[in-house]
């Protein structure tokens, strides 16, 4: 597995981020990328307790995500970057190279929203979104480590519903 | 009183797991009776709003229970913080109920089950339990009590760190299990201490992989007569 995974889930971390990816690939930095939690103090205590011990957290900004990354603060790191949404991912499209596993973990079911599977539940904007990051990097669907990855090739199938 | 009536309807909370709303019928359901329980008859609306995506970790969810009646009641944030709450407690309680403390009920079961089959199965019930249904029958006192802040009540405890603890915890006993095999065996036999700790490596697997507990009490069984059949 790669050192670094972005991985988009609304849920942030839950079971499934702690026993199926922190401890199964031994990561020690967990990045929250997201501007609400990153100006929530209480937010950022519940998440920082979750947590288990020896594993580091740092909940910032996107724009200040983007600047430390970028500075390669984490190089020595195993790092998984949480991204509450499809559009967070979008804005730091240009970050994403051949060293990071991009990776869509849950997103809930909400109005007007399309199943990909049983985790993933996206709109057509997101869609579209994802098509473009597609163009240049694979992205996968992955619930957790020991389950296997989809990696969907044409996301229009979803879109004109032939999937 | 109320903390034990939340605790007990807690059991049907899961009834309508679903991949849509994930636990959020059972959360519906179980605001309307805590809120019941404290004078409160919520707005049908308010309650269908409830509906809506919620996953957590089930013992845990009574915690939240409390905190969304305390803040509901004084006009706070309690959808907010419901979201928040839920992923928290998820990851907390996925990773010592389901990943530490089965393994080490079953560790504990097996040595148990040296002695007596039933033993193993009744020692693994009962220390499963005090765990399980402590925090399904005080979550809602508590999370009523501390509202929001209810998380104050699991760093008090350290809670994240007993899964590290409980997983030393199993790994002693597995240890101890495995050289009381191997001092007590009638036969020593190579083959008998292998085929034992592989099933007990499969018990530990299917205690810390998977969600029936069905499945970990057929193993304990499964070992226990094989122990039994062997005469070890």
């Amino acid at each position: 597995m790669k050192k670094i995974i972005f991985r988009v889930d609304d849920r942030l971390i839950h079971g499934q981020v702690i026993e199926g990816w922190l401890k199964h690939f031994k990561i020690n930095h967990v990045i929250i990328a997201n501007d609400k939690v990153a100006q929530n103090p209480l937010q950022k205590m519940i998440y920082a307790s979750t947590l288990p011990p020896g594993t580091e957290i740092s909940i910032l900004t996107i724009a200040d995500f983007i600047s430390s990354f970028r500075s390669d603060r984490y190089k020595k790191d195993y790092v998984l970057v949480l991204l509450e949404s499809v559009d967070d991912l979008y804005a730091i499209k240009t970050m994403i190279n051949d060293d990071i596993y991009v990776n869509i973990g849950c997103v809930a079911c909400r109005e007007h929203k399309i199943e990909v599977s049983n985790t993933v539940f996206l709109n057509p904007d997101e869609i579209k979104k994802i098509c473009e990051i597609r163009q240049n990097h694979e992205v996968f669907i992955h619930k957790v480590a020991w389950e296997p990855s989809v990696e969907i090739r044409n996301f229009n199938n979803i879109l004109e519903g032939n999937l | 009183m109320k903390s034990l009536i939340v605790g007990f309807f807690s059991f049907f909370y899961q009834a309508n797991l679903n991949h849509e709303n994930m636990q959020g019928t059972g959360f519906a359901y179980l605001i309307r009776k805590a809120a019941r329980l404290k004078g409160m008859e919520l707005e049908v609306k308010k309650v269908y709003e409830q509906t809506s995506y919620f996953h957590t970790h089930p013992y845990l969810v009574n915690f939240i229970v409390g905190m969304w009646v305390r803040e509901f009641e004084q006009n706070g944030e309690e959808d907010f913080h419901k979201k928040i709450y839920s992923s928290a407690f998820g990851a907390l309680g996925d990773s010592f109920f389901w990943h530490s403390l089965r393994p080490l009920c079953f560790a504990t079961a097996a040595i148990a089950g040296l002695y007596n089959p039933f033993a193993g199965i009744l020692s693994y019930l009962l220390l499963y339990n005090l765990f399980h249904l402590s925090f399904r029958f005080t979550g809602f006192r508590i999370g009523y009590s501390l509202g929001r802040d209810v998380i104050t009540f699991f760093n008090r405890i350290r809670f994240n760190k007993w899964a590290t603890y409980f997983d030393l915890g199993s790994s002693l006993m597995l240890g101890i299990l495995l050289s009381y095999m191997a001092k007590t065996s009638a036969d020593f036999s190579s083959v008998l201490i292998g085929t034992l700790t592989v099933y007990i490596m499969l018990g530990m697997a299917l205690a810390k992989k998977l969600d029936i507990v069905f499945g970990l009490v057929l193993i304990i069984i499964t070992t226990g007569f094989f122990l039994f059949i062997t005469g070890v």
